[in-house]
């Protein structure tokens, strides 16, 4: 039995939520991976979406989501059908495997940016930004924690773990990664690879993409062939020499063979349609406005704060409001590093531009500070979402006796793009100021 | 004001003050969702048009409840009004950040007709 959220045109939540069962019990998926391939019922293809397992992963449960960017805001939405692929680490007896990495999710780390890296894994020499957290762009961290790397400079990592197959074993390997990025031609110098060391070295390598791919599931198995290993190693990329940003997150290796299958009928998906903002309103009326703060910590709905300092509250005097009935009104203390942050999903086609727009009224002249990281909006894409990251700024006012509209203006170049984010940057500067009615609107669109 | 029929039209009347409200249940349909640090917002619009209302709901996190007090620009007289409610989530899988990356998540649309006001 299972649960299909039946979602709406851009909607990406959950969508749905299937029990994986082995016979009548719950599979245990600690060692499983699960992609979603998603067609049009004309088998045109959708991508691939990952199978998050949901925690524990004795549960045998598995959710689905969508990336929001199926069908065009606005558009025509089309039902989806959807066959899941399922890798089972398989032992030799035909049970669930054991996966014989430490830490194989990457969940604990030493030491910090760009030397943070995760524990029970080894740098093989140094150089390059090594990077743990939970804060993967697009989509958030299907795993939790993960493991970053970028411009590794030949630097890689791995982890030995003491083994000794006999001729004619098969272990396996496989990984989630992610790039943005990633320069040259696929060769084994961008790749996964596990070795059986002691003996004869022999290799098995996994070359990844070039350029940008999302969360995809790589994995190979290695027929030993050669006697006398002692250590099987594991690694994240044999000796990259590409630059680019790489993540990785739930890693197996293990002594027995993937087997894979797929669902054995598609699942149909049926998008609903609704009706959505015009790409030449604004985006985010409901939240730029500034109207609520659920949980009373004076940031408003739907917005991040980013970094520390200032003092944020939400106004419903009217003397200070620009749009409805309320707005923000921020303390300044020459913060460093500060930001209020909103991405918003969309489908942001090449030859768009888009304008991200804040009002902005002080109270009285705001005083200049040393902090930095600018008193501004900006509009950027992100990391992993399609090509590199590109950005728009605008300055606000140090003086503005009512409320004064800023805006910056984004062109969407290079490729489609699936996220924006607004940023109001809020450092360098002391005194009272109200923001109000952020938008995000469509002003010229592509062809 | 209970709708326990979804797929039959809610009737109100000019004048009524309303307060709406929407529950998020989980996948089984039977528990309640946690609604922390969860946005939301409700868009109206009638049929074949864009939607000429788009504001910030109330969010009661323990009872996943959305709740929306009607302002009265909603609706015309006599003219079905679609209404829709949606959710933004935070990082359900992790840590919980709220408004980071913006999962969403729409509910069922409601379909309303505005009567006159009996005199």
């Amino acid at each position: 039995m299972s649960e299909i959220y039946a979602p709406f045109d851009g909607d990406n939540g959950p969508v749905y939520r299937f029990p994986v069962r082995d016979g009548d019990d719950l599979r245990d998926m600690a060692t499983a991976a699960c992609e979603c391939y998603l067609f049009d019922r004309d088998g045109v293809s959708y991508g691939t979406r990952p199978g998050v397992i949901i925690s524990p992963k004795s549960s045998g449960t598995v959710d689905v989501m969508l990336a929001g960017r199926e069908a065009d805001f606005g558009g025509s939405p089309v039902p989806l059908w959807a066959v899941l692929k399922m890798y089972y680490a398989t032992a030799p007896n035909r049970t669930p495997a054991t996966n014989v990495l430490l830490n194989a999710s990457f969940d604990t780390a030493t030491g910090t940016s760009p030397s943070r890296i995760a524990d029970n894994w080894s740098q093989s020499s140094s150089g390059g930004t090594f990077d743990n957290s939970d804060n993967d762009a697009a989509p958030s961290s299907i795993f939790g924690t993960n493991q970053s790397v970028t411009n590794p400079t030949g630097n890689f990592l791995f982890q030995d773990v003491a083994a000794t197959p006999a001729l004619g074993d098969r272990w396996s390997f496989g990984c989630w990664v992610r790039g943005s990025g990633i320069s040259g031609v696929e060769d084994d110098f961008n790749s996964i690879a596990m070795s059986g060391i002691g003996g004869v070295q022999e290799d098995i390598v996994v070359r990844l993409p070039v350029g940008e791919f999302d969360w995809r599931f790589f994995q190979d198995e290695l027929l030993v062939a050669q006697a006398s290993h002692t250590t099987m190693r594991m690694s994240l990329f044999a000796l990259s020499t590409h630059t680019g940003s790489w993540r990785f997150d739930e890693a197996f290796m293990f002594a027995g063979r993937w087997i894979v299958r797929h669902s054995s009928e598609p699942l149909e998906l049926k998008v609903k349609r609704t009706t959505r903002i015009p790409k030449a309103s604004n985006q985010i009326a409901g939240f730029g406005s500034f109207e609520r703060d659920a949980n009373s910590d004076g940031i408003p709905d739907g917005f991040t704060k980013i970094g520390t300092g200032g003092t944020f509250t939400l106004n419903k005097d009217p003397a200070h409001v620009s749009h409805e009935s309320a707005s923000l009104k921020v303390a300044l203390t020459d913060q460093s590093g500060m930001m209020l942050k909103l991405p918003w999903p969309g489908k942001y086609r090449v030859g768009d531009t888009w304008r991200a727009s804040v009002m902005e009224k002080t109270v009285g002249t705001l005083g200049a500070g040393a902090g930095t990281g600018g008193f501004s909006i900006a509009l950027r894409t992100e990391t992993f979402d399609a090509a590199p990251v590109i950005s728009a700024s605008t300055n606000l006012s140090a003086t503005a006796a009512s409320f004064t509209d800023h805006s910056a203006s984004l062109a969407i170049t290079t490729a489609e793009r699936s996220k924006l984010v607004i940023e109001i940057n809020l450092n360098g500067k002391t005194g009272t100021l109200y923001l109000d009615d952020v938008r995000l609107e469509r002003t010229v669109a592509g062809p | 004001m209970a709708n326990e029929l979804p797929e039959t039209a809610l009737s109100f009347h000019v004048g009524d003050t309303l307060t709406l409200s929407w529950l998020w249940t989980k996948a089984n349909r039977k528990d309640v969702r946690n609604l922390t640090d969860h946005a939301a917002r409700v868009l109206f619009w009638y049929l074949d048009a864009a939607p000429h209302i788009a504001r910030a709901a109330e969010v009661d996190p323990l009872n996943g409840l959305v709740i929306y007090d009607l302002l009265g620009d909603e609706y015309q007289l006599n003219r079905a009004t679609y209404a829709q409610a949606q959710v933004y989530a935070p990082n359900w899988y992790v840590n919980g950040n709220a408004g980071q990356d913006g999962r969403i998540t729409s509910c069922e649309v409601v379909k309303f007709i505005v009567r006159p006001k009996p005199v």
